[in-house]
């Protein structure tokens, strides 16, 4: 039976498995079995953090530039771990919608939604090509950047 | 005081200085600078601090200029004097907070000929489903109650004070 917690094991991060545990019973010593499900760790940083990751990778990856105001990317990145905190997915912070389930079930909105992947438009500002008056040089953002924006909302 | 079904903040008027009418909102400041917390705001004239407490449905301590309760959508469109911008807004759209210093400055300027209204669509979501709104930040210019022009996404002050006149020279 897998585990469908991705577990890993502490030396030299080989995957878990259950079935090939020690023979010898429980691990020990320097064996380190490290359990991670979905906002395990207090939620709020592990989304935050997969999602600055997840942009920062984007933005390369798709040749677009956060924007020159960067309070505007730390906060839809924390619309979007925000969203998939409470969704499963990182739904687009930046629309409304009659039924936010049923978006995430479709797809089309989850980040990087398909007008983005289509024809690099995000209405976020979050992934701006070069030629947009809004773009910056950067495409990076740490987590306290994004932390210190968003923490007067 | 009572919660109504519906809240607004709205900003009327003579505002001396920048300053924030919704609990997400800060005193103004220039981009790539820093945000300045609440309560760092230089107090200005007409302001005053919220020292309520907290309403159903809103955040706490807010700096507003002027703040009104409505049992509804329809009451204020039913009972405001001038045409209304409405902004469609969610606290976590980026673009929706880039546009609050320039809505500060458009409703200071168009004081006479406009009054901002700001809708948060996570706290009311009857009245966005109403008005089919899709991006945020949406904005609606309404007139006598209805309608009457609509538009999507950030733009600077200049450019929405252009909107809001093209809108409102139109003859019904």
């Amino acid at each position: 039976m897998t585990s469908t917690v991705a577990a890993t094991v502490g030396c030299g991060g080989l995957p878990f498995r259950p079935s090939s545990a020690s023979p010898r019973g429980r691990p020990r010593g320097r064996w380190v079995v490290r359990a991670q499900a979905a906002g395990a760790d207090g939620s709020d940083d592990k989304s935050l953090e997969v999602m600055r990751k997840f942009s920062e990778q984007y933005a390369r990856r798709s040749n677009t530039y956060f924007c020159t105001d960067k309070t505007v990317t730390a906060v839809v990145i924390k619309g979007l771990a925000d969203h998939r905190d409470t969704l499963g997915a990182p739904l687009c912070p930046c629309r409304h919608y009659d039924d936010k389930a049923a978006e995430v079930a479709q797809g089309f909105w989850n980040c990087p939604c398909v007008p983005m992947r289509e024809r690099k438009e995000c209405h976020c500002m979050l992934f701006l090509t070069p030629d947009n008056d809004f773009a910056g040089q950067d495409q990076v953002i740490s987590l306290e950047e994004i932390k210190e924006a968003t923490s007067k909302f | 005081m009572p919660m109504a079904a519906f809240n607004t903040a709205t900003a009327a008027g003579a505002l001396a200085s920048p300053a924030p009418r919704r609990p997400s909102a800060l005193a103004a400041r220039l981009p790539a600078a820093r945000w300045v917390p609440l309560r760092c705001s230089p107090p200005a004239l007409g302001l005053r601090r919220g020292t309520a407490p907290s309403r159903r449905g809103s955040a706490a301590l807010r700096v507003e200029a002027k703040k009104q309760s409505f049992s509804s959508f329809d009451e204020l469109l039913e009972k405001s004097e001038k045409p209304l911008l409405v902004d469609f807004y969610a606290t976590w759209c980026g673009p929706c907070q880039y546009m609050v210093p320039i809505l500060q400055e458009v409703s200071e300027k168009l004081s006479d000929k406009i009054q901002v209204v700001k809708i948060d669509t996570e706290k009311y979501t009857s009245i966005a489903n109403r008005y089919r709104i899709e991006a945020l930040p949406t904005f609606i210019i309404f007139k006598d109650g209805k309608p009457c022009h609509r538009f999507e996404g950030a733009l600077p002050a200049n450019q929405l004070i252009e909107q809001i006149e093209n809108a409102l020279a139109v003859t019904k």
